[in-house]
């Protein structure tokens, strides 16, 4: 006996682990991510708000929202929760969600700039993802520039081999 | 009329055992004056003897020493052949014939009848026993069979859980069917002649990282 059959993952999704994940699941993530990062402006934007309702209540109102101004934060806020999440746990919220995994091609955890070069182009050029649908390896453009995988991955907490040298290897067998 | 023959036995006893005690010591005596009579004449008859089975006159291999020394020989051969062909013809009786005992006795009575299995069970070292058994990995086997973890997931998870389970396992059935419907594409533009894959690739299927 294995240790992945005393795994919480069921059955039937046993034999994707470690596999590249498809279009419509990274699609479905990467929706996830973008609305909480919308959720996140908002928060922020009220935050900020209060804050000058606190500091002058009675001339008060609403700080006008600049179209680019929102885009140019949206996409920054998108870029450091990409990058950090990849970075810390390799995955974000909406990959966690949909059980999925950002590894280098090695399995490693991605570096930060790795982390941060991919972030920056999902935010610009989230186009790219759909390469993954025609491409054999299932890699979007972006995993192709930075040289990472998505993979479905289900644990709720993944093990990475060591970063560094030694991490370049094949990954452990999942 | 049952108590007088046991009181003639009772009677009888201390010149039957006087007479016993004649006849041990006699026999005791006879053995030991035997013992050291057999001594003394070893001890005699030791160099007579010798010089009868290897005496100087006659060459070593004329000797009768040297002739008993070849049928000592012979005969150790002779009966580690007997041994061997006896063994042989055990091997082939001895299990029929216990196997026709076995068949006629009821072992089961006869342990219950004449064994106190709790006596045994309590000199039973169960400590030992267990130790020699793998407990961890029969542990696991059962958790196996059980399925364990998924018994737990179904009582415990919530209905959150469940959907997400659900939403996933659907989204990669989602990308299975993409990845199919593109290798179909593919291949039929491949089949067309319109294009040629270059590595000749059937399509997007999950793959492993090297």
């Amino acid at each position: 006996m294995t240790a992945g059959d005393l795994s919480a993952i069921p059955r039937e999704a046993r034999p994707y682990q470690g596999t590249t994940a498809g279009l419509l699941t990274r699609l479905i993530a990467s929706a996830i991510d973008a609305v909480t990062v919308v959720a996140l402006l908002v928060v922020i934007y009220l935050g900020v708000n209060g804050v000058r309702f606190m500091a002058h209540p009675v001339a008060f109102s609403f700080s006008d929202l600049s179209v680019i101004l929102s885009v140019i934060a949206a996409l920054a806020l998108l870029v450091v929760y990409l990058t950090f999440s990849w970075f810390v746990t390799g995955r974000t919220y909406g990959d966690h969600v949909m059980g999925l995994r950002v590894v280098r091609r090695s399995g490693a955890r991605l570096r930060f700039l790795a982390a941060f070069v991919r972030a920056v182009l999902s935010a610009v050029f989230p186009v790219g993802l759909l390469w993954c649908a025609v491409s054999p390896a299932r890699r979007s453009v972006q995993d192709v520039v930075v040289g990472t995988a998505v993979l479905y991955d289900w644990r709720a907490r993944p093990e990475f081999p060591e970063r560094g040298p030694a991490a370049e290897g094949p990954p452990a067998e999942r | 009329m049952q108590q007088q023959p046991r009181s003639e036995v009772t009677s009888l006893e201390p010149e039957i055992l006087h007479l016993l005690d004649v006849a041990v010591e006699v026999s005791g005596h006879g053995v030991a004056k035997a013992a050291a009579l057999g001594r003394r004449m070893g001890s005699v008859g030791r160099p007579v003897l010798q010089l009868m089975l290897r005496p100087p006159v006659v060459s070593r291999t004329h000797q009768p020493g040297t002739w008993l020394d070849d049928l000592s020989r012979q005969g150790g051969l002779r009966r580690a052949e007997l041994a061997r062909r006896l063994g042989s013809v055990l091997d082939v009786v001895v299990p029929g014939l216990v196997e026709q005992v076995l068949r006629r006795l009821d072992a089961t009575g006869l342990i219950h009848t004449y064994v106190d299995l709790d006596e045994v069970i309590t000199e039973v070292d169960i400590e030992a026993v267990v130790s020699r058994v793998d407990l961890v990995t029969l542990v696991k086997e059962v958790i196996d069979e059980l399925d364990l973890p998924e018994m737990v997931r179904e009582s415990t998870s919530a209905m959150a859980s469940e959907s997400v389970r659900g939403l996933r396992m659907h989204s990669i059935s989602g990308d299975d069917a993409i990845g199919r419907a593109i290798a179909r594409v593919r291949s039929r533009r491949v089949v067309d002649g319109t294009l040629t894959p270059p590595d000749g690739s059937p399509g997007p299927a999950g793959t492993t990282l090297p």
